[in-house]
């Protein structure tokens, strides 16, 4: 199945994203500091259940347009329906993963006739009190060393976040993947730990599938909302990292393919 | 900046454009992309210049071949691009293996060309080529300890003899890792290809670049010999990545060139 590069209009400039097949439409945001390449491996799967699923990177990273201010996480989310338009639909799935996933609750809390169904993988559905801690912290992106040093920095972050579990090649991918978000690489984080994540998901009324993994460092967020939001249909995976979308593409496009098809 | 694709005989092909008047395409140096022209593509736009950079199939987010390509494989495909936006004839500029390709361009399809802009011209022996065929290629294969980064860090910056700038290094790294074995195709291409004779025959009008700092700077005695009847202008100093380090000076030249010969 081949995968189709594109660009759609969008709310900051240019949107640039990833699509396979033909299907029931899902739109997949990704994780920081990524781009829809997190979901490379995991669109020509989706295409093969019945999904075209179109993989956007978020405004400032991978190639779309940086916008000129930090976005809000409602900003973000703005995105979805210029997504929309651009294909001429008048509602999809929506699928997030970390950031990603803060960004598709608020898509579905600001456009829910627009959103059919949610899944979100890793909710950042941290305490006020935790949210004001990550807030206060480092806003630095890593500048270009005259030795090089920072290509080794990056990649010792991926590398130990995985604590080695992460396939080599996906943090090699996800070290190019970061430094093309340059010197704007923290808006996105800057925007999960200033949005109000508690009302956006108690507003969701759209089926959702929250999918955790307990590997992920988001595990105990997602059970926090899992707790909060009991109707949300809730997959627990063993293991894993917070690149188990990038790395186990195909049990993940399995579940998100199974749960978007589903009859309702 | 306007970016955009379309399809090519090789899959997506990725370009950017800026700017209004007449049309300039401009094709980077292996294993960049369009972004080589990210700093100048304003300059020459300021100037009334219609800039089309395209990424070379297997670069930068161009889809590659399944097989190491040619020369003329890869000016096919630019063809093919220039016809599908529209672009019957234009100026074209190639750079290094971005030259290579645009002379064999002009080469099959001289009435697609208006001007022709050739910087950093890869016309060497067929010793020095056969030579830099054998050369082992840099193992690309990721390391549990990141150094796969670094060696090539410290080659890149050997390469340009400690010059180059350390934004033009890291760009030049991360491109060199997007293309994968693409790299290996885009200098394999290269050097495969008989340069010397599109260049001795070349029947459109041609400017030959260079900058003293050039590592193929030491050729341009040997071009004039061959070709006295063409343009030659220079720079002084510089590395290979002038087009990205000293944008403004280059496309000033530049721009000087593709609008004197549009006048």
């Amino acid at each position: 199945m081949t995968i189709t590069r594109g660009y759609a209009g969008g709310p900051f400039g240019q949107l640039h994203y990833e699509t396979a097949g033909e299907g029931m439409p899902l739109i997949l945001l990704h994780q920081m500091v990524q781009s829809s390449v997190q979901f490379r491996p995991a669109l020509p799967i989706l295409a093969t259940k019945g999904v075209q699923a179109i993989a956007v990177d978020l405004p400032g990273y991978g190639m779309s347009t940086v916008p000129g201010h930090a976005p809000t996480m409602d900003e973000y989310a703005s995105i979805v329906p210029a997504v929309l338009d651009h294909f001429g639909w008048n509602e999809a799935a929506i699928g997030g993963h970390h950031t990603g996933a803060s960004a598709a609750g608020a898509a579905a809390q600001g456009y829910p006739d627009a959103v059919s169904k949610l899944v979100v993988h890793g909710v950042p559905y941290f305490t006020p009190e935790e949210m004001k801690a990550h807030a206060a912290g480092s806003h630095g992106a890593k500048p270009i060393a005259e030795d090089g040093s920072h290509f080794k920095d990056i990649w010792n972050l991926f590398h130990d976040l995985g604590k080695g579990n992460v396939s080599l090649d996906v943090s090699h991918q996800s070290v190019l993947t970061y430094f093309l978000a340059g010197e704007t690489e923290w808006h996105g984080h800057n925007a999960v730990f200033s949005h109000d994540i508690w009302a956006a998901f108690d507003a969701v009324t759209a089926p959702t599938l929250l999918i955790t993994n307990t590997g992920d460092m988001l595990n105990p967020q997602d059970r926090a909302l899992s707790e909060a939001r009991p109707d949300f249909e809730f997959k627990e995976i063993e293991g894993g990292t917070f690149q188990y979308v990038y790395d186990d593409a195909e049990p993940w496009a399995n579940i998100v393919a199974e749960f978007v098809t589903r009859e309702s | 900046m306007k970016n955009t694709y379309i399809d090519g005989p090789m899959g997506q092909v990725h370009l950017r454009e800026l700017g209004d008047g007449p049309a300039l395409v401009l094709l980077h140096q292996t294993a960049w992309s369009s972004l080589q022209f990210k700093h100048a593509m304003p300059f020459l736009a300021k100037r009334g210049i219609r800039c089309i950079a395209v990424d070379t199939p297997g670069f930068g987010l161009s889809d590659g071949p399944d097989d190491p390509p040619s020369i003329e494989d890869y000016a096919e495909s630019l063809a093919a691009t220039l016809k599908q936006i529209g672009l019957p004839k234009a100026a074209v500029l190639g750079h290094h293996t971005g030259a290579s390709i645009a002379a064999a361009f002009a080469a099959s399809h001289p009435e697609m060309v208006s001007q022709l802009l050739l910087h950093g011209v890869p016309i060497y022996t067929s010793e020095k080529r056969a030579e830099r065929l054998a050369k082992p290629h840099f193992d690309q294969t990721p390391r549990e300890d990141g150094s796969h980064f670094t060696d090539r860090w410290v080659l890149g910056d050997t390469v340009s003899g400690g010059s180059a700038t350390p934004e033009a290094l890291h760009w030049s790294l991360v491109h060199f890792f997007w293309a994968g074995p693409n790299e290996w195709y885009g200098h394999h291409a290269a050097f495969k290809y008989d340069m010397e004779a599109d260049f001795k025959a070349l029947a459109v009008p041609t400017v030959v670049l260079s900058n003293t700092g050039d590592v193929l700077h030491e050729r341009m005695p040997y071009l004039r010999e061959i070709r006295p009847d063409i343009t030659y202008a220079e720079l002084d100093g510089g590395t290979f990545h002038i087009i990205f380090e000293e944008a403004e000076r280059w496309a000033s030249l530049v721009a000087d060139q593709v609008l004197e010969a549009h006048s």
